[in-house]
């Protein structure tokens, strides 16, 4: 993946409020015990030689996790370029939850997995619609309302929102 | 609702909701307005879209029956609901096979349009609307006054006040983030102790039985995923073919409903999901998807949708995405707002089209004359529905609705072959043209006439013309005469202070109200 997609990817990050690390892999686990707030917990992010057992995030997610964790982990499986977005599939392991009920996201994602814009997702996610992994979330910086009269962030969903961009994968 | 009656009401919400409408109006239209001008594509995406929704429209029958197949190959079930009350039916009988006490509910107008949180709450099943906007107006006990911004009408400080007043809440909430904050904890209890989770959808896509949510606050997401029982409804409008079709709509619809290059959450579920419910009841258990029984019901209501599918007038209602932005483009809503600009369920311009579609012209009538049809919405609407032209079909069918006592007074004014059924009102000035021949040539003695007390009277009476109203004066020399008569030898007068390149404007509403049937021809002249 080319350093200048990354930057872009990282400047739409910046402009939906979200922050930006970036790691390779070998430095991965450091560099979430490094951003996340405990508690956390997390969905395995199954990426190769990478395991969260090796950092302070908890797994499996319960429903008490859940309430209590102040972050969630997850992977992120697509990244949308032009606005910063997260694409995040559900599974099995409670990635949509662990992405949706803690204060803070982050989010884990490879580089590789970067799309130019929301066609080149849809397009990814046609292909992935018919291997199964058929739902899936487009997230875009933090969860939001003007309900009460004025914009204000952190809603039912996350309030911050970070993400962590594996440069070699 | 009286003439008298209605402008009595407008004025009240003038007073009361006014001020909190045009405030959220016009900063809806700003970041509209910047959103799109990010783009140079935002006219592709626009035909885009309405072409994926004619072409859905058209192929309706079919779309039904595919997303039926596939959300019953999915593991889920369809339901075809005929109209509301076979809905709410439909849904009660869910609800009461899980035992359940408590629905949580994220934004959905045709969950308003069906009142299924009467018929839940009648079967002794509690709902919690989840949408903070919503959540204000269920502890208000009001209706939405927005299609996107339910509580639209509804300040900070009268938010604070309601709260303040309905909830023990230790010390007063002030700030909009006070009432945020707390109103997500109140809501956040409710959707952990819920036993069925209810959605509307954005968009169905049929091919995969796939539900497309569009959202800001992360409620529809905790709703269908965390308590083991979603059910969604959706009038069948909604289907489009296939994710394929998406982008555009990714794109389009929250820019047109409130500025963002891109909603904060464009969920695509196909359930019943692979996420593991959350039971909070077992906080301790881990979360597993693969050991859940899910369970997913998809309601497709009709109630009215395909008569507007049959009616070549009232059909490209049905393209409408609900975005909102020909209410806020709406120069008449943005000093009213929806509690006047709307009918039962809907609010704003394409209201007049749903409204009338899915309730009856009833309470289409009750607002669509605040339509002037200026055609500011035209260019907000992401699937350019010619809105003003549904408005005056659907005015011109209520017009012609019932006949009135005083026809005798203008039956000389109206030049149309079949009169009957008009408004008096609207046949006098759809008809001023006549009227203006016949005042030119008796001036000045017309406009004697016409400003005398007792004719202002009768004109207010019979024809619902103010008296307080600045009537025309005529005169007898005709444009033509004065042109002829003129000295050429001098450049025509200008009016004071008004510059001759800036001609007043003063084609009015009239030409909305006339008497004559809908054409093609009056569409073209009205709507560019």
């Amino acid at each position: 993946m080319r350093t200048d997609t990354i930057d872009e990817f990282a400047a739409s990050l910046d402009g939906a409020d979200v922050a930006c690390t970036r790691t390779e892999v070998a430095d991965l686990t450091a560099v979430l015990d490094d951003v996340v707030d405990d508690p956390a917990v997390g969905a395995p992010l199954g990426i190769d030689g990478v395991s969260l057992d090796d950092t302070t995030v908890q797994t499996p997610p319960t429903p008490q996790l859940l309430s209590d964790a102040a972050t969630g982990v997850t992977r992120v499986h697509g990244g949308i370029v032009e606005y910063g977005s997260f694409v995040i599939q559900a599974d099995e392991a409670g990635t949509e939850p662990v992405s949706l009920y803690p204060r803070e996201h982050v989010g884990v994602v490879c580089a590789s997995d970067l799309h130019a814009d929301v066609h080149a997702a849809v397009d990814w996610l046609g292909d992935e619609f018919d291997a199964g992994r058929d739902t899936a979330v487009l997230a875009t910086g933090p969860s939001a309302t003007a309900d009460m009269g004025e914009l204000v962030t952190g809603v039912h969903g996350p309030q911050t929102v970070h993400a962590v961009v594996v440069t070699d994968r | 609702m009286s003439r008298r009656e209605k402008a009595q009401h407008i004025r009240h919400l003038l007073d009361t909701e006014g001020d909190a409408v045009f405030e959220n109006t016009t900063h809806v239209n700003d970041g509209r307005l910047e959103a799109n001008a990010t783009r140079d594509d935002i006219e592709d995406l626009r035909t885009a879209a309405r072409r994926i929704k004619e072409d859905a429209i058209e192929q309706l029958p079919d779309l039904i029956e595919t997303v039926r197949e596939q959300v019953e190959a999915n593991g889920g079930e369809v339901y075809l609901a005929d109209d509301a009350a076979d809905a709410n039916q439909y849904i009660t009988a869910v609800a009461e096979s899980k035992d359940a006490d408590l629905l949580a509910k994220s934004k959905s107008m045709t969950s308003e349009e069906i009142e299924v949180n009467d018929a839940l709450e009648a079967a002794g099943v509690d709902v919690c609307e989840t949408d903070l906007g919503e959540f204000v107006l269920q502890v208000a006990d009001e209706a939405p006054s927005h299609l996107v911004g339910p509580a639209f009408h509804k300040s900070t400080a009268d938010i604070a006040t309601l709260f303040n007043a309905h909830f023990d809440t230790g010390k007063p909430l002030d700030t909009a983030e006070d009432l945020t904050q707390f109103a997500r904890d109140h809501v956040g209890d409710q959707i952990r102790a819920a036993d069925v989770g209810m959605t509307g959808a954005n968009f169905v896509f049929a091919e995969s039985g796939t539900l497309a949510l569009v959202t800001n606050e992360g409620n529809a997401r905790k709703c269908a995923v965390t308590p083991d029982t979603h059910v969604a409804i959706a009038g069948v409008e909604k289907l489009i073919p296939s994710l394929d079709d998406f982008p555009p709509f990714a794109e389009l619809i929250a820019r047109a409903a409130g500025g963002q290059d891109i909603a904060t959450y464009l969920s695509l579920l196909t359930p019943p999901v692979d996420s593991p419910v959350v039971d909070f009841e077992n906080p301790h258990e881990p979360l597993d998807g693969a050991s859940d029984d899910r369970e997913f019901h998809l309601v497709l209501l009709d109630n009215g949708r395909t008569e507007m599918r049959e009616d070549d007038e009232l059909r490209e209602t049905l393209y409408c995405i609900r975005c909102g932005a020909c209410a806020n483009s709406c120069a008449n809503f943005q000093h009213v707002g929806g509690h006047a600009f709307g009918g039962e369920t809907y609010t704003g311009g394409i209201a007049t089209g749903w409204e009338a579609g899915v309730h009856g012209l009833d309470s289409a009538a009750e607002f669509n004359d605040l339509c002037t049809g200026c055609s500011r919405c035209v260019d907000a609407c992401p699937v350019k529905i010619d809105i003003p032209w549904i408005n005056t079909v659907v005015r011109d069918r209520i017009n012609r609705g019932d006949d009135q006592e005083f026809d005798w007074l203008v039956e000389g004014l109206t030049p149309d072959a079949d009169p009957g059924g008009l408004d008096l009102q609207k046949r006098l000035f759809g008809n001023f043209g006549t009227l203006a021949k016949l005042g030119s040539a008796t001036a000045p003695v017309s406009n004697w006439l016409a400003d005398w007390g007792p004719s202002r009277a009768i004109m207010e009476r019979v024809a619902g013309v103010d008296r307080r109203r600045d009537l025309p004066a005529f005169r007898r020399e005709t444009l033509v005469d004065w042109f002829e008569s003129r000295d050429r030898s001098r450049p025509p007068a200008t009016p004071t202070g008004r510059s001759s390149s800036t001609p007043t404007r003063t084609r009015t509403t009239c030409s909305w109200t006339a008497g004559r049937p809908p054409s093609g021809r009056l569409r073209r002249s009205a709507s560019t």
